[in-house]
C-alpha cells in the first residue's frame, strides 16, 4: 500500500490537460462577463429605486411601494429563522407589535426619539423570542409553530385587554395615536411619503446584505445543514439548537425594528394592526410564495403578492375582508404543486439563462 | 494507551436490554471491526459512542476522558466523527457544500474551510464532483460523500456504520482500500459491516456481538472459526461438526 490518493471510481484516470486547461480559460472569461453583468444590473436596480421617489410623486403609489418594501423587509427577517433554520415561525407580528409599542410607548410617555426606542424594541423582542425559541426550538415539525402562534395570539389578546402594563400606557383596543407635532428627522416623522421610502429603501439594503453575509457564514453553513439533516449536522459538530436560536434572535431584533417603522409610519398602532395573525400569515405566505431559505425569494414574494393584498382590498374591502388570504392561500396550493422551491427557482433559472445568453454575446462579439 | 474503550456498557430500552456489558478496547491506529446478526445491538454500541444517546450503565472513555453521555457536537470537537448507515447527505446542496460543513469543526472562516474541503475531496479522489448537487450522487457516492464529511471534522476516531452496505462488488473493493487508506493517514476506525469479505480482509480485530453480548474477539481468522460466531450465525445445529 503506498501513501498516493487512492483511485476513485477507476474509469476515468487519464486526464486530458490541455483540454481541461482550455475549458477552464474560456470558462473562467464567461464567468468574468457573467459577473460583470451582475453588477451592472444590480447596479441598474439600484439607481432606479434610489431615483423612483423622482417619477413617481403620487402619494398613494409610494405608500403601496413603501409597503411592498416593508413586507419585504419583514419577511427577510422572517426568512433568517423561518427559511434558513428549517421551521416555521407563524406568529411573527408579535415581534413587529414589540418593536411598535416600545418606540411608541417611549416617545408618547418619556419624549424618548423611536431612533433609540426602535433598538430598545428589538432588544425586548429578542428577549421575547428567546422565551418561546429556547424551550421550542428543539423540536421538529409543527410544534414551533404552533407555539409562535399561541404566543402571539395571547400577547394580543393581553394588549387588546390592558389599559397599562405597570406605568406603560397601551390603551387596550383603541391603541396609541401619535401626534404629528414635532416633524423631522431626530423624531422619525414626516410630512411627506419620500424620507419613509429611503428610510426602508435602506433597511431592505442592510437586512439583504445581512442575509447574503449569513448564508456564507460558519452559521448559514450550520443552519442549512441542521435544517436539512439534524443527525447528520449534529454529527459533524453542529450544535443545531444553539445555530438555531441565534437566528431566531437576529429574526426578532430586525423585525422589532421594523414596528417603529410602521409605527412612525402609519402614526397609529393597535393591536390588530400590528400583533394580529393576518400580518404573520401574509409574512410566511409571501416566504412560501416566494422561496424560503433564498435571498431572492422575500423581495420577489413581497414584489408579486403586496399588490394582490392592496388591490383586493381595495376592491374587494368592504364586502370580503380578508380576500387577500384566500387568494395567497390558492397562490401558495398552486406554488406547491408545481415549484415546491417557491417562484425564486424558475425566476433565478430564467435571469440565469438570459445573463448567460447575454455573456456569450459579448464574448462573440469581443472575438470579432 | 488504548484510545477508545467500553467498560461493561449496557443499553436498556425500557425492559430491553440492547447492549449488555459490553466491553472492548481499540489502541491507536486500528482497524476494529463489529460484527453480529441483525439486531444484535450494534449499532445501539456504535450510538454510545457517538453520543447520540448515554448509555444506561457502564463507561465509554475516549483518550482517557469518560465522554458518558457528551453531545455527538462536543464529541466531534473532540476527535469523533461518524457515518450514517442510512446517508443522509444535505440534499439541496453541492458536495462541496456538504463536506465544507464538516470542515467548520476546526475552522470559523468560509474560505478556510472550502480550502481544507477541497483537499479532503482531492484526498477521496471525489473532487471531480464537488459541484454536484449532493441528491444527484449515486449510492457509492453517497457513502464517499458520508466519509469525506466526516474526514473534514479531521476525526482521531473515525466510526463507519455500514458503509459498504449496498454496494457493488468493485465499489466494496475500492471502499475497502479507502478505509485502509485514511488508517495510514493515522486515523484509528471502527467499523461496522456485514459484508463478511470486506470485513475480515480490512479488520486487525473483529468483535462479535450477539444479543447485545460480547461472543467471540480476535483476529479475522479466530473469529471465522469460533464455534459460537457459526452458530449465532447459522443456529445451533450447524455448531457441531
Amino acid at each position: 500500500m503506498t501513501g498516493k490518493p487512492i483511485t476513485g471510481t477507476g474509469d476515468n484516470n487519464t486526464p486530458y490537460e490541455t483540454d481541461d486547461a482550455f475549458l477552464d480559460r474560456s470558462a473562467l472569461a464567461r464567468q468574468v462577463v457573467k459577473d460583470t453583468i451582475n453588477k451592472v444590473l444590480l447596479g441598474a436596480v439600484l439607481i432606479l429605486v434610489l431615483a423612483l421617489p423622482a417619477v413617481i410623486t403620487s402619494p398613494t403609489w409610494l405608500h403601496i411601494i413603501v409597503l411592498i418594501f416593508f413586507y419585504a423587509y419583514l419577511t427577510t427577517s422572517w426568512n433568517m429563522v423561518g427559511g434558513f433554520a428549517g421551521v416555521l415561525p407563524l406568529g411573527h407580528a408579535v415581534f413587529l407589535g414589540i418593536g411598535a409599542y416600545t418606540s411608541t410607548v417611549l416617545s408618547l410617555q418619556y419624549g424618548i426619539s423611536p431612533w433609540l426606542g426602535m433598538f430598545v424594541g428589538g432588544i425586548l423582542a429578542v428577549a421575547a423570542g428567546m422565551v418561546i425559541g429556547l424551550p421550542t426550538l428543539k423540536m421538529r415539525g409543527a410544534y414551533f409553530a404552533l407555539a409562535t402562534i399561541a404566543f402571539a395570539e395571547g400577547v394580543r389578546v393581553m394588549v387588546e385587554n390592558i389599559e397599562y402594563l405597570g406605568p406603560f400606557k397601551l390603551n387596550g383596543p383603541r391603541g396609541l395615536q401619535i401626534p404629528p407635532l414635532n416633524i423631522g428627522w431626530g423624531d422619525f416623522m414626516f410630512s411627506s411619503k419620500v424620507p419613509y421610502y429611503y428610510i426602508i429603501l435602506v433597511m431592505l439594503l442592510i437586512i439583504l446584505f445581512l442575509t447574503w453575509a449569513v448564508s456564507r457564514s460558519k452559521l448559514g453553513y450550520y443552519l442549512t445543514a441542521g435544517g436539512e439533516e439534524p443527525e447528520a449536522a449534529q454529527a459533524l459538530g453542529v450544535n443545531v439548537s444553539r445555530a438555531k436560536v441565534i437566528a431566531m434572535a437576529l429574526s426578532c431584533f430586525f423585525t422589532a425594528l421594523a414596528g417603529t417603522f410602521y409605527a412612525q409610519f402609519s402614526l397609529f398602532i393597535h393591536p390588530k394592526s400590528t400583533i394580529s395573525l393576518d400580518i404573520s400569515f401574509e409574512i410566511a405566505f409571501i416566504a412560501l410564495i416566494g422561496g424560503r431559505g433564498s435571498i431572492a425569494g422575500p423581495v420577489l414574494g413581497a414584489l408579486l403578492l403586496r399588490p394582490v393584498s392592496d388591490l383586493s382590498r381595495i376592491y374587494f374591502g368592504d364586502i370580503l375582508p380578508g380576500m387577500h388570504l384566500v387568494i395567497y392561500g390558492v397562490v401558495l396550493i398552486l406554488v406547491m404543486i408545481y415549484q415546491p422551491r417557491g417562484l425564486q427557482e424558475p425566476l433565478t433559472r430564467i435571469y440565469d439563462r438570459v445573463v448567460n445568453r447575454m455573456a456569450a454575446g459579448f464574448i462573440k462579439g469581443g472575438d470579432k | 494507551m488504548n484510545l477508545l474503550e467500553l467498560k461493561d456498557v449496557t443499553k436498556q430500552f425500557g425492559g430491553l436490554t440492547a447492549v449488555d456489558r459490553l466491553s472492548l478496547s481499540m489502541g491507536k491506529g486500528e482497524i476494529l471491526g463489529v460484527i453480529g446478526p441483525n439486531g444484535a445491538g450494534k449499532s445501539t454500541a456504535f450510538n454510545c459512542i457517538a453520543g447520540v444517546f448515554p448509555p444506561t450503565k457502564g463507561e465509554v472513555v475516549f483518550d482517557g476522558q469518560v465522554i458518558n453521555g457528551q453531545k455527538p457536537w462536543d464529541l466531534c470537537k473532540k476527535g469523533i466523527a461518524r457515518t450514517f448507515q442510512i446517508v443522509k447527505p444535505f440534499a439541496s446542496k453541492s458536495v462541496l457544500y456538504n463536506v465544507t460543513v464538516g470542515a467548520f469543526a476546526t475552522t470559523s472562516g468560509r474560505a478556510e474551510a472550502e480550502a481544507k474541503a477541497i483537499e479532503v475531496l482531492k484526498l477521496l479522489n471525489f473532487d471531480d464532483k464537488k459541484d454536484t448537487k449532493s441528491s444527484d450522487l449515486t449510492i457509492a457516492d453517497r457513502k464517499r460523500l458520508e466519509i469525506a464529511r466526516a474526514l473534514a471534522t479531521e476525526p482521531r476516531l473515525l466510526l463507519l456504520d455500514e458503509v459498504m452496505a449496498g454496494l457493488r462488488p468493485a465499489e466494496v473493493d475500492e471502499m475497502v482500500e479507502i478505509i485502509r487508506f485514511l488508517r495510514e493517514q493515522g486515523i484509528t476506525i471502527l467499523v461496522i459491516e456485514h459484508i463478511m469479505r470486506a470485513i475480515m480482509a480490512l479488520s486487525d480485530r473483529i468483535v462479535v456481538i450477539h444479543f447485545g453480548k460480547k461472543i467471540a474477539e480476535g483476529t479475522p481468522e479466530k473469529v471465522a472459526s469460533d464455534e459460537n460466531v457459526i452458530k449465532a450465525y447459522l443456529g445451533d445445529e450447524y455448531g457441531v461438526s
